[in-house]
């Protein structure tokens, strides 16, 4: 049901209003807009930090391909079983337990980056490059009671996280006209500082030696490239945010709440276009579920009964948001392709450590939407010698996004038997 | 014994000379020989492959696309290298050749694993080698905070403090970061770390978001130091009877503070032993409690107070020791978190011992106090009994004046009525048992200047003002800044941006501050730079207050390398002793044993919740371990007491929650005998015992790897890939010792866990926090600890005592791995092969003199490696 008043059109009933400018007026987005390539991809990547329970979430041997029976864990993704694909036997190829964990994204251990030309920049940093400022925020990394460890830059920054209600604030409160002045002049006062900085640091590089010049280039990257992004934020301080009738979530009402209301943010990030590079880690909050102790206690469960149910109503509870997410996506028209929110959005469920007991062998990844042709438990082989990279799924996600490019991070090609239309 | 790697080993072998001397020529021929045993060892390989590998792997079939037959020995070539690696992978893992083909015998393996890890491990090293320079660096986020409060002189300002603990905090245990302070780094990217070392020319990495940051840092910061605002008062603020008009809502102490009795008594130690809870018996004046003292600056805090007696009859009510000294302390906490109230940034300044005879005492500090911070007075080891009312003392030893107390279900009002008569017929009688008695309390700014130094030196004093005086203003400022005398062509740059924002319609301070700010973000602020060769004494001054201070050089340094004078030796080892004598050098104190034992971990793997969080543990055990090493650089102590000394340092929340001692009280941490089961050293305390656990399990494979890392100096290898981590059973009543054992039936497991797990199971009888523990608490009951190990060459222990006694017989190998370490840290680089020279002279040097850890830092100072880039 659509209604105009002045210049805003408002989505009633989907809890969205979008300024109309922004769909055709704005000239930075605009201009990368017809640029890019149709469709318009998104890309969200739910995480844990502990891994899962593997005797409830991984199917057992004999079941592969279409009609295998959904594990303990994944019931709640059953409404959606034509539409994910569960993978078996992927992994980065690393040990070192929680470590393991910021590698997610990338297969690319933070300490051996400098080896690989992109270094460990994850798949939701690539495609904020690739995004540019096409949307308001290249990317958004979201934690919920937990520390969000898988976004990284190409140079090696871990990208901080915040939380539901920064997240909320950021994308639909508008600032006081004050504080966008505020903001308008410091970008400004930064640039003519850039100006300076950059003309000594180009004098001090003259007089470096070689291997002083090869590390101080960072430095003049880093000058180039947020002159570069103080360019594109300078247009949307003065564009205004989409509005939205969906209220300020409440925060700190458990994981399981929190987390609900971080997939209905999501969605409207992804209606909106506010950002097309979600990642999102989730935790444990003492009390949840009506249990006491840590999420990290848990995952040592040593096969304790106590602690192995604890862990499985922890995961279920991802589990169960991830569905949801779909649900919101599914029942949302997508304003850009067409058709529905979901077809244009990959979902990655893991974790970079496989287990509680520091395992990274076997990882577990769901994948839902994107366009993926879905349905199957996909098991790839268990021989050392023959395994398939991780990274080859992450590969295919970028490809499918439209990324023209044929080898990220530790990938040896693209994952096979993932196809996309 | 195969403790040295075997790139050492090999330099011994070949020039066993005195390395200082010759280092240049080992240098130069350890690089060809090194190539050259390349060769050798990966050739002696050949036969083997061709043997079992290259059937597959050769010129008729590439199973898996790999070819052996033709692989190269240049390990500098990244795909020769891993073609290398992975053949030592698949040996080690029993993975290749496959069980149906023929199978080389376990020696024949071992010899060709231990001949191609050898070269890898060469290779690895010589990839981050930077041929024994130091990479021009970038300031971490600590010494950047460090220099930005020396530059703009905000000493004494909370959020700039030396032992702040600078990352977000996940003080819940929830994964939700959180920070309680305006620290400007506070959203920084964490440093990047190799080896323990965060402040690595060559690792650590420049982005645009940290360059963001960095603007940001320094635009804060320069807020701070600006004071536009209008003089102060400097007046002494004093504060007499009652100091604190509203008095805690229970107990002794409440009733006793309606009295006016012309001082504030204070009757209950201000929390209970050991715990960080409880408010009674805190005296600070209300107005600096809600507000702080309202102006960062040095004070002088006075105060007047007595202890009254120690010695008293009253001890069926009250318990305390008449021979415990009565102990007053002074503490500052911060009005804007937790106030009064025990909170994280409350901590103690001072602590005096009273005599308990009722003479009156004047006791004055000196500090610098925080805007928002105030100071206040506790008893340290004062009784503690909530329960305690003043009718129950007036009941038993003034009777005369008892009567009975109000009916159980009497109104609340009549009962406090009551009390409030018995606590005045007790004062009126003359209160007889324990207390201290507060009679004023005064604070007075020590520095009267106005504004103060850190506005003017940013915008000048109130005569200057003219375009020259901008000039001069940028000159000064930048020459500190940069660590060396600004050049023309910089101060042009800096007035011209400045200049163009005053005719953007700017203000003169606004203009000046964009200035600064981009001095501040400019690289020459940002990194340290040294040119080739021998360091200029520029460069030498801030190469020696980075080491020492984390922090720029002061003007003594300056003026210093100005004339000239710094490196004579002399000269150069007088700066040290007054360097290390100097507050700041508490950042080398805390900063180098976190990064070289890697105490940095501590927080990263918390315990899931219990007294680590609610008795803030995690900076506790921080302070013990600069306490340690704060007195061992102080006094020049051995560094054999690293192992094991007959004293360590506790306070009272340790000793009594950990060390499970009731012989220390108050908060500061002082020097104590050592007693089992801890011992002394730094080996056993709470911060490694943590650091080296996982918050759930304790792992003797963990700490093992960290007595070979941090203590002895030579880290294993790493594991093979492949290899799963123990997934532990812990239905089945198995010790962590059993599952090892199964581990190590691997023979690929074996090699390596023979090295590591023996300096490991030691320490089995310290839990995941360092408590000492008797047995294993598992399921299917208890299991006894076996802390016994058997060394690799053969020799036994049977408990940590007696670990600590043999890793004292490899003292000289202790040493060296200090040094390394050290000599790390200072230089801002790795240590490589040919650095053995440096190194043997320092070790050789201190062996001559039997000195101790102060002595090794003066020899770090002069050696060639601290004294070149």
């Amino acid at each position: 049901m659509l209604e105009i008043l002045s210049r805003r059109t408002f989505l009633r009933g989907s809890g969205v209003v979008i300024a109309l400018p922004m769909l055709e007026a704005m000239t930075p987005r605009s201009k990368a807009a017809s640029a890019e390539s149709k469709p318009v991809k998104r890309f969200v990547c739910l995480s844990n930090n502990y891994g899962v329970y593997r005797e409830s979430f991984f199917p057992a041997a004999d079941q592969v391909g279409a009609d295998y029976e959904i594990p303990e864990t994944l019931q709640p993704l059953k409404r959606h079983r034509r539409d994910f694909t569960l993978f078996s036997n992927l992994d980065h190829g690393a040990t070192g337990g929680h470590k393991g964990v910021p590698v997610l994204l990338s297969g690319v251990r933070p300490h051996v980056a400098a080896g690989y030309p992109e270094g460990n920049v994850s798949v939701d940093q690539k495609i904020a490059e690739h995004v540019g400022a096409a949307t308001r925020f290249s990317s958004l990394t979201m934690k919920v009671n937990e520390a969000n460890l898988v976004s990284f830059t190409r140079t090696g920054v871990q990208v901080p996280a915040i939380d539901l209600r920064q997240a909320y604030r950021a994308m639909f409160i508008e600032d006081a006209p004050s504080a966008r002045a505020t903001a308008t002049a410091r970008l400004k006062r930064h640039h003519s500082i850039l100006d300076v900085v950059m003309d000594e640091a180009k004098s001090v590089q003259r007089g470096l030696g070689q291997q002083d010049q090869r590390k101080f280039a960072e430095y003049l990257d880093a000058v180039r490239s947020l002159e570069k992004k103080i360019q594109q934020q300078q247009p949307w301080l003065d564009r205004p945010k989409p509005q939205t009738d969906h209220a300020e979530p409440l925060q700190g009402k458990g994981t399981e709440a929190d987390l609900r209301s971080v997939m209905e943010l999501i969605a409207l990030a992804i209606q909106t276009d506010s950002t097309r590079a979600i990642t999102v880690a989730s935790g444990f909050r003492n009390g949840d579920f009506g249990l006491s102790g840590g999420y990290h206690g848990f995952s040592h469960h040593g096969q304790r009964e106590k602690e192995v149910n604890a862990l499985k109503l922890i995961e279920r509870n991802q589990i169960t948001q991830m569905a949801y997410l779909i649900d919101l996506l599914k029942t949302k028209e997508d304003p850009i392709n067409g058709g529905t929110l979901f077809d244009h959005t990959s979902i990655l469920f893991g974790s970079g450590m496989a287990t509680g007991e520091h395992s990274t062998k076997n990882l577990p990844l769901i994948l839902a939407g994107g366009g993926f042709s879905h349905g199957e438990h996909k098991v790839y082989p268990e021989q050392s010698n023959q395994r398939v990279p991780a990274a080859n799924l992450l590969l295919s996600i970028l490809q499918n996004h439209g990324l023209e490019i044929d080898r990220f991070g530790t990938s040896n090609g693209t994952l096979t038997g993932l196809d996309w239309s | 014994m195969a403790m040295w790697s075997s790139v050492f080993r090999l330099l011994v072998a070949r020039f066993s000379f005195n390395g200082l001397v010759f280092w240049g020529v080992i240098c130069g021929d350890a690089l060809s020989a090194q190539m050259l045993s390349a060769q050798t060892d990966l050739q002696a390989a050949r036969p083997f492959l061709q043997q079992y590998c290259v059937s597959c792997h050769g010129p008729v079939k590439q199973e898996n696309e790999l070819r052996f037959d033709d692989l190269g020995y240049d390990l500098s070539d990244p795909e020769c290298l891993e073609h290398w690696q992975a053949i030592v992978d698949q040996l080690n893992l029993g993975a290749m050749p496959p069980s149906e083909y023929r199978q080389p015998s376990e020696t024949q393996v071992v010899e060709v694993v231990q001949r191609i890890s050898r070269q890898l491990k060469l290779a690895y090293s010589q990839q981050r080698s930077t041929g024994g320079k130091t990479v021009v660096r970038r300031l971490n986020r600590y010494e950047l905070r460090s220099t930005l409060r020396d530059l703009l002189y905000l000493q004494g300002n909370a959020d700039y403090e030396a032992g702040l603990v600078t990352k977000l905090e996940d003080r819940n245990g929830n994964g939700r970061a959180q920070w309680n302070s305006e620290d400007p780094t506070r959203e920084f990217p964490a440093d990047e770390v190799i080896d323990g070392f965060d402040n690595i020319g060559g690792r650590l990495v420049m982005s645009d978001f940290l360059l963001k940051q960095v603007i940001a840092a320094a635009e804060s910061s320069l807020k701070l130091a600006t004071h536009a605002e209008t003089r102060p008062s400097f007046e002494a603020r004093r504060y007499t009877s009652p100091i604190r008009p509203d008095p805690p809502r229970s107990g002794l102490q409440m009733f006793a503070a309606t009295l006016s009795l012309g001082y504030d008594g204070i009757y209950q130690r201000y929390r209970e032993p050991g715990a960080s809870t409880g408010g009674i018996g805190r005296v600070a004046p209300n107005e600096l409690v809600r507000g702080g003292v309202g102006r960062t600056a040095q004070y002088k805090i006075t105060i007047e107070a007595s202890a009254h007696h120690q010695r008293h009859a009253w001890g069926d009510l009250i318990e305390r020791d008449p021979d415990e000294p009565m102990l007053l302390g002074l503490h500052i906490a911060d009005s804007k978190r937790g106030g009064l109230g025990e909170n994280p940034t409350s901590r103690q300044l001072m602590q005096w011992v009273l005599p308990g005879d009722g003479s009156e005492q004047t006791l004055t500090f000196e500090c610098w106090v925080d805007e928002t911070w105030f100071p206040w007075l506790g008893w340290e080891n004062g009784p503690y009994d909530r329960a305690l009312r003043p009718s129950m003392l007036v009941e038993q030893f003034v009777p005369d004046a008892y009567r009975s107390p109000p009916a159980k279900g009497a109104p609340q009002k009549e009962k406090q009525d009551y009390e409030r008569a018995m606590a005045a017929a007790l004062f009126a009688a003359g209160y007889k048992g324990p207390h201290l008695r507060i009679h004023s309390l005064t604070i007075e700014p020590i520095d009267k200047t106005w504004p103060p130094r850190g506005h003017v030196a940013l915008y000048g004093g109130e005569d200057e003002g003219g375009a020259s005086a901008m000039d001069d203003l940028i000159r000064r400022f930048i020459g500190r800044a940069f660590r060396r005398p600004a050049k023309s062509a910089e101060v042009q740059r800096y007035v011209q941006l400045i200049e163009s924002q005053m005719a953007a319609g700017a203000s003169r301070e606004d203009a000046l501050q964009v200035g600064y700010t981009a001095a501040l973000a400019s690289p020459n602020f940002y990194y340290l730079q040294e040119s080739e060769g021998r360091l200029s004494d520029y460069e030498l001054a801030s190469r020696l207050s980075y080491f020492l201070w984390s922090s720029m050089p002061d003007e003594e340094l300056f003026s210093l390398a100005a004339s000239g004078e710094l490196s004579d030796s002399n000269i150069l080892l007088t700066q040290v002793e007054r360097m290390l004598s100097h507050p700041n050098s508490a950042a080398f104190v805390r900063r180098f044993p976190q990064r070289w034992l890697r105490i940095d971990r501590l927080g990263t793997m918390p315990p899931p919740g219990g007294f680590y969080f609610h008795r803030e543990m995690e900076l506790e055990m921080r302070e013990q371990v600069d306490a340690f090493f704060s007195h061992l650089v102080h006094s020049n102590g051995p560094i054999r007491e690293i192992v094991e000394s007959d004293y360590t340092f506790l306070n009272e929340r340790v000793s009594q929650w950990i060390y499970k001692r009731d012989d220390v009280w108050g908060d500061r941490f002082r020097k104590v005998p050592a007693k089992p089961p801890h011992g002394g050293g730094m080996l056993t305390m709470p911060a490694v015992m943590t650091a080296t656990a996982n918050g759930v399990d304790t792992s003797p494979v963990a700490r093992g790897v960290w007595v070979l890392e941090s203590i002895l100096g030579t880290p294993p290898s790493p594991p093979p890939p492949d290899v799963e981590p123990l997934s532990p059973d812990l239905r089945d009543a198995k010790t962590i010792r059993e599952q090892l054992l199964a581990h190590r039936e691997q023979a690929a497991c074996n090699r390596c866990h023979l090295k590591i797990d023996p300096f490991g199971f030691p320490f089995e009888h310290f839990d995941e926090l360092g408590l000492y523990r008797e047995k294993y608490h598992i399921p299917g009951g208890q299991r006894p600890i076996d802390p016994s190990a058997r060394l690799a060459d053969g020799r036994e222990v049977s408990n940590v005592e007696e670990l600590k006694q043999l890793l004292l017989t490899r003292e000289d190998q202790i040493t060296r791995n200090l040094t390394e370490k050290m000599l790390t840290y200072a230089s801002g680089r790795l240590m490589e092969p040919l650095d053995r020279g440096s190194i043997d002279a320092i070790v050789e040097q201190l062996a001559e003199r039997s000195g101790g850890v102060r002595d090794l830092i003066k020899l770090v100072v002069q050696s060639d490696v601290f004294l070149t880039k």
